[in-house]
């Protein structure tokens, strides 16, 4: 390396090592958020693995057969060698047995139709009913719902061995009927849709996939806006002028958001209406898409005005955090590089929530979740098909609260001197003090 | 009505980290006087301006301008003060015009007659319809001088009001602010490193270093007291002293 070229490298690297803030922002940050995503995805898994290993499913079975062709007792011994944990229903139709599982909160209700050992005996083809019910449309849900369909598939290579012995394999071109045929419905609150708990799951999947994260820039994009504004004031001195005018503090930090806020609400119905078109892109159905208006999982206004709600509170809470951090800086480049603290409560949530419901993560991931305000647009846009808005508009009053609060700490900050001396100090303390004169 | 523009007594000021920037320090700055402080960087020359500005609150002692406890009554100080920091920028997207409408408009609702006085003051002619972004530092700096004293405050506190500039705009700035100051019968406060301007600006100076003021009087009765011919060595002998 040139003389010249390595004399301004060992330049810069020395000014980025020796900025704290600048650490927090580019290095700390990013170690911190894999792994932590890492954990939470983790144990997104571990849950998984742990509902699907005591997986319960319910079992109506309508076949009156007895004897050595008794293939409803056949399936049932599979399901418990399966590990399965089979209960019985009493129901006298479908609806009753979706009921009976609902209030039972089983995961699966599998329906054996009358005559469904003669049939199969006779080498017919019989239509078995699976029923999934889905709350949260989570990857759970799939894997009950393909395990089920695995346990279906052993029975029918079985019953097919048996019948035709060596003659079949697998691989037989010439494909004999398969005994049982499973077709898989899902549950909706309580509702039977004529879709596929996999293609339905995979549909809503794709559908809000990236939702959380398009919604994590806007509050990050609003959050940098806020902080370089906050900062250049600083850095300018402009502020320091501002706080002698004869003006209320208060009317200063209110402005200022107010400028950004004004942005915000922009930034939020512009996302809104984006995502609106883009929803409206899944409704169509075709292939292993399934037409979500035309299985009643069409998002409601209610849906919206929740999700409108939580995205701009977030926004607001974020300017805020933002507005203080920045506080905490003397110039843009500091509070930039400041600002990568909040990456980590915007992003982390985010990247969780796309792979796993928060209902089925662990208890204290889901509290430190709860106690996130950024985690509420993913929530909310799940629960335009869950429509559980029971959590959202719990996690908007929280919100309110949330920035509640922090605009008070950030008013008392503005009405103090601290928002002249405050610095966060990570070296020696004096240094801040010297650094007033 | 109080004879004195500022008051100021034992002030002291230590800072979160246990940095004394002041000692204890007593002023009193009459109504009509330019009054300037003197010292080395971290004598705590700043830090009074911020305490007298309502920026700081001090530690211990008092602090008062026209009989208004910069404490007690911000508000009030407020109103009869004008501030501007060493090296303060303005808005860059806004035309010096708007700049100083924007200022002016905390002072009165239309905001008209004081942002005419404003442009006099800054006498940028058609430049003052320009970004600021587009201005050199001495015209930033006079714009920013005409915005401090386009109010007739009570009280202008300057802290090094032409630091950085070149020998014309300072030139202007100190005539500027000396001229309202006089034909207004205001008062300033002002620190700086440049010994001459003082000389020439100010009525009266205090020395300060380490947080306390080691001297004041006129320039020429402290140039009589140590016998020597101009500030700079006023403020050689009083280091020395101090030390």
């Amino acid at each position: 390396m040139p003389h010249e070229l390595r004399n301004i490298v060992t330049k810069e690297l020395r000014e980025i090592v020796r900025d704290p803030r600048l650490l927090i922002g580019m290095i700390i940050v990013p170690v911190l958020m894999m792994p932590l995503m890492g954990v939470g995805i983790r144990s997104a898994m571990e849950a998984t693995q742990k509902e699907l290993s005591k997986m319960e499913t319910g079992l109506l079975n309508q076949d009156l057969a007895v004897g050595s062709h008794n293939y409803s007792d056949r399936l049932y011994t599979l399901m418990i060698q399966n590990n399965l944990i089979v209960r019985n229903s009493t129901a006298q139709d479908t609806n009753a047995a979706v009921s009976w599982a609902l209030q039972n909160d089983l995961g699966t209700l599998v329906v054996l139709p009358p005559m469904f050992s003669e049939n199969i005996g006779d080498g017919k083809s019989v239509n078995v009913s699976v029923y999934q019910m889905l709350t949260h449309f989570g990857f759970d849900e799939l894997a009950g719902s393909e395990r089920m369909n695995s346990v279906f598939t052993l029975f029918n290579n079985e019953i097919l061995h048996e019948m035709l012995g060596n003659n079949y394999t697998s691989a037989n071109k010439l494909q004999p009927p398969v005994p049982a045929n499973v077709v898989s419905q899902s549950v909706v609150k309580g509702d039977i849709l004529n879709a596929s708990p996999s293609n339905l799951i995979n549909t809503i999947y794709t559908s809000v996939l990236l939702v959380p994260i398009a919604f994590s820039l806007v509050i990050v994009l609003a959050a940098q806006l806020a902080a370089t504004s906050v900062a250049m004031e600083k850095e300018q001195k402009t502020l320091e002028v501002l706080l002698t005018l004869p003006i209320k503090r208060i009317n200063i930090l209110l402005g200022k958001l107010s400028g950004v806020i004004v942005v915000s609400v922009l930034a939020t119905i512009a996302m809104l209406l984006s995502f609106g078109y883009y929803m409206s892109s899944f409704t169509f159905g075709g292939g292993t898409q399934v037409d979500l208006a035309a299985v009643g999982l069409t998002p409601d206004m209610t849906g919206y005005a929740l999700l409108g709600a939580s995205l701009f509170l977030s926004i607001i809470s974020a300017l805020a955090l933002a507005v203080l951090l920045a506080a905490y800086t003397k110039d843009v480049r500091s509070a930039q590089s400041l600002l990568g603290v909040l990456f980590l409560p915007v992003f982390i949530p985010a990247f969780l929530l796309m792979f796993a419901p928060i209902e089925i993560l662990p208890s204290g991931i889901q509290a430190v979740l709860y106690a996130i305000p950024f985690s509420y647009p993913p929530i909310a846009s799940k629960a335009l098909y869950t429509k559980d808005y029971t959590v959202v508009a719990l996690g908007v009053v929280y919100q309110i609260v949330f920035t509640g609060i922090v605009l008070i700490i950030a008013a008392r900050f503005f009405a103090s001197e601290k928002i002249m001396t405050a610095k966060l100090k990570f070296g020696k303390k004096a240094k801040a003090a010297h650094d007033m004169e | 009505m109080n004879a004195n523009a500022v008051e100021v007594t034992k002030l002291e000021k230590v800072y979160g980290g246990g940095f004394k920037a002041l000692a204890g320090i007593d002023l009193e700055i009459k109504v009509g006087e330019i009054f300037g402080l003197i010292g080395p960087n971290g004598a705590g020359k700043t830090t009074t301006l911020r305490i007298l500005g309502t920026l700081l609150t001090p530690t211990s002692g008092t602090a008062s301008i026209s009989g208004y406890d910069v404490v007690k009554e911000q508000m009030e100080v407020r109103k009869l003060i004008s501030y501007l920091p060493e090296d303060a920028g303005a808005y860059e997207n806004l035309s010096g015009r708007e700049y100083l409408a924007f200022m002016a408009g905390f002072y009165e609702h239309d905001g008209g007659r004081i942002v005419d006085i404003g442009i006099t003051i800054a006498d940028l002619g058609e430049r003052i319809d320009s970004r600021i972004k587009e201005y050199s530092k001495g015209m930033k700096r006079r714009l920013l001088i005409a915005r401090a004293l386009m109010t007739s405050p009570k009280l202008a506190i300057l802290d090094e009001p032409t630091a950085g500039l070149d020998v014309m705009h300072a030139l202007f700035v100190r005539k500027r602010v000396k001229g309202l100051i006089k034909e207004r019968g205001g008062t300033a406060v002002l620190s700086s490193h440049n010994l001459l301007e003082v000389e020439f600006m100010c009525d009266r100076v205090a020395l300060i270093d380490h947080g306390r003021i080691h001297e004041i009087g006129t320039p020429s009765e402290l140039k009589e007291k140590y016998k020597v011919p101009n500030l700079e060595e006023v403020f050689v002998e009083v280091v020395k002293h101090a030390a």
